[in-house]
């Protein structure tokens, strides 16, 4: 199939995006295993808590199911875009705004190679967790399909939020420490550090208006099947919208932000 | 001694002058320290999911595994600003890959000292003084008290855990000799450390082999804390001592082999 010229470029930055991933192999299988790990200790933790608490909320090897699937999801919501952070600090977003290429769909098609690549080697990696650990007979199509379509959104979402973000730094010189809080925040709401059945109940209800579980907890209740893929439609939906909502809002902050940004040479 | 005094000296200055870099930039200072109280409500906030649901974790209950967190977060600050951000992660980031190294190389002070301690970082100890200021407000809140035997041990095994932490820090960071990039190694140790916040105790015993070897957890809060509360051991001691001589030895083979591996032109 060939694609129209205005994607062909974007093939390349992702193509490119790809060779630079494997640049630097051995930092870069140290960031894949850096955050399984990470996730994997919250397993350990709540395994321990599990095995105490009397109240068996989790099946034997549930835990560690569950976050494995975390784990695989993680890089969806995770991640930062320092890069155009930089860029926009030195001046040389110039360079997208004189040549026929959006600064927005470079970005998305870069983190979307990395997101891709690390996604699936902790898939790779963590399939003997799954292979033995899936409940029997294991997910339906409908499941899965509805899993990486939830994945799919998240990134969207994430992209679009992380993008808006970015783009405040045409007037702050730094948002490191904004960042730094909303994923602090995201990781525990969207059920990456606590499964959020473990809340109390009142705090999940509120949680299914915002985005934040549905980037994690709810597409792995889908896969195990502890969600209807018809009931999940409804937190795809939320989901969706509140990535309109900020597709408005870093729409409206860029075209604010590019009014007033200036620079010489490219 | 005049060598140590020369040492002293040199630090000092530093000391001074990176004071006056974190003042110049304020603000960026005060908006990292105001959202540090938010990382610690979503800590504590996992800390009290679980006690909502078991009142005991490897034979820790919620006070007593409080009082780790306060002491682990103290300790990381700590780290964080007398060698781990403006150290370890200096010399994995920046100080081979770029070859400034150069510059500690031809001082005539020890290149190793200045590395690791040559750049401290101030903004990371008001975490750790906020973390303190919590930390009494919470002893004296539960009336929890210790004996002068306990503060003499705790402080006695923070010290040397903090020796074997150190030590197994740089040996990590000696990579950067080896390997082309290795930024994420620092990246792993910092998320090791979200382990700290629990007792090693509750672990699998091939965790707690790890927390006191490749990654030092145990060091972090789990030992130290555990002479506070009057529940260390001689074992723990003997631990942290053999971990001491042999990643004492090992970065002496690794940081003198790195050196000798590690090229670059001009100053």
């Amino acid at each position: 199939m060939r694609l129209p010229t205005s994607m062909k470029k974007y093939q390349l930055v992702f193509h490119i995006a790809v060779q630079e991933l494997f640049q630097y192999r051995f930092n870069f299988f140290a960031g894949v295993f850096k955050y399984t790990f990470a996730i994997l200790i919250y397993a350990l933790i709540w395994q321990v808590v599990n095995q105490q608490s009397g109240e068996e909320f989790f099946s034997e090897g549930g835990v560690l199911l569950y976050f494995a699937l975390a784990s695989v999801l993680f890089d969806f919501s995770n991640f930062h875009l320092v890069a155009l952070e930089e860029e926009i600090k030195l001046g040389y977003i110039s360079k997208y705004l004189t040549r026929p290429i959006s600064v927005f769909w470079f970005y998305f098609w870069t983190q979307a190679a990395t997101i891709g690549i690390r996604a699936g080697l902790r898939l790779l990696i963590l399939s003997p967790v799954f292979f033995i650990l899936f409940p029997s007979p294991g997910p339906t199509l409908a499941q899965l399909l509805m899993f990486v379509t939830f994945a799919i959104c998240a990134y969207l979402f994430s992209f679009v939020f992380f993008f808006t973000l970015s783009t405040f730094v045409f007037w702050f010189h730094e948002v490191y420490a904004i960042r730094w809080m909303w994923m602090s925040i995201l990781r525990v709401l969207s059920g990456i550090w606590i499964p959020l059945f473990l809340l109390p109940a009142a705090v999940v209800s509120v949680l299914q208006l915002l985005p934040f579980a549905h980037l994690v907890y709810t597409p792995i209740q889908v896969v195990l099947g502890k969600l209807p893929v018809v009931d999940a439609l409804q937190p795809l939906v939320i989901l969706l919208l509140w990535t309109a909502l900020f597709v408005v809002v870093s729409r409206l902050v860029w075209r604010k932000a590019i009014t007033a940004y200036e620079s010489t040479g490219i | 001694m005049r060598k140590l005094r020369h040492h002293l000296h040199v630090y000092q200055a530093l000391w001074r002058i990176l004071l006056v870099y974190v003042l110049t930039y304020r603000v960026n200072a005060l908006v990292r320290s105001v959202f540090f109280p938010v990382w610690q409500l979503v800590m504590l906030t996992i800390i009290l999911v679980v006690f909502s649901h078991t009142d005991s974790i490897g034979g820790w209950n919620q006070t007593q595994v409080l009082m780790l967190y306060f002491v682990n977060q103290i300790l990381l600050s700590v780290t964080y600003a007398l060698y781990f951000e403006g150290g370890a992660r200096y010399l994995l980031y920046t100080a081979v890959h770029t070859g400034t190294l150069d510059r500690h190389l031809i001082q005539p002070v020890s290149p190793f000292l200045m590395v690791f301690f040559g750049r401290p970082h101030f903004d990371s100890l008001l975490g750790g003084l906020l973390m303190g200021i919590s930390c009494i407000m919470f002893v004296i809140y539960h009336q929890i008290s210790f004996t002068t035997e306990q503060l003499i041990s705790f402080t006695f095994v923070t010290l040397l855990s903090q020796v074997a932490v150190f030590l197994i820090v740089a040996c990590y960071s000696t990579l950067a000799f080896f390997f082309e990039r290795v930024q994420q190694v620092a990246e792993i140790l910092d998320k090791a450390n979200e382990l700290g916040q629990y007792p090693t105790a509750m672990f699998p015993s091939y965790v707690q082999g790890l927390a006191v070897s490749l990654f030092p957890i145990a060091f972090m809060g789990f030992i130290p804390t555990s002479f506070l509360l009057d529940k260390g051991s001689l074992g723990m001691v003997l631990v942290t001592t053999l971990v001491i001589v042999l990643s004492l030895l090992v970065l002496r083979r690794l940081w003198t082999r790195g050196l000798r591996t590690y090229s670059s032109v001009s100053t």
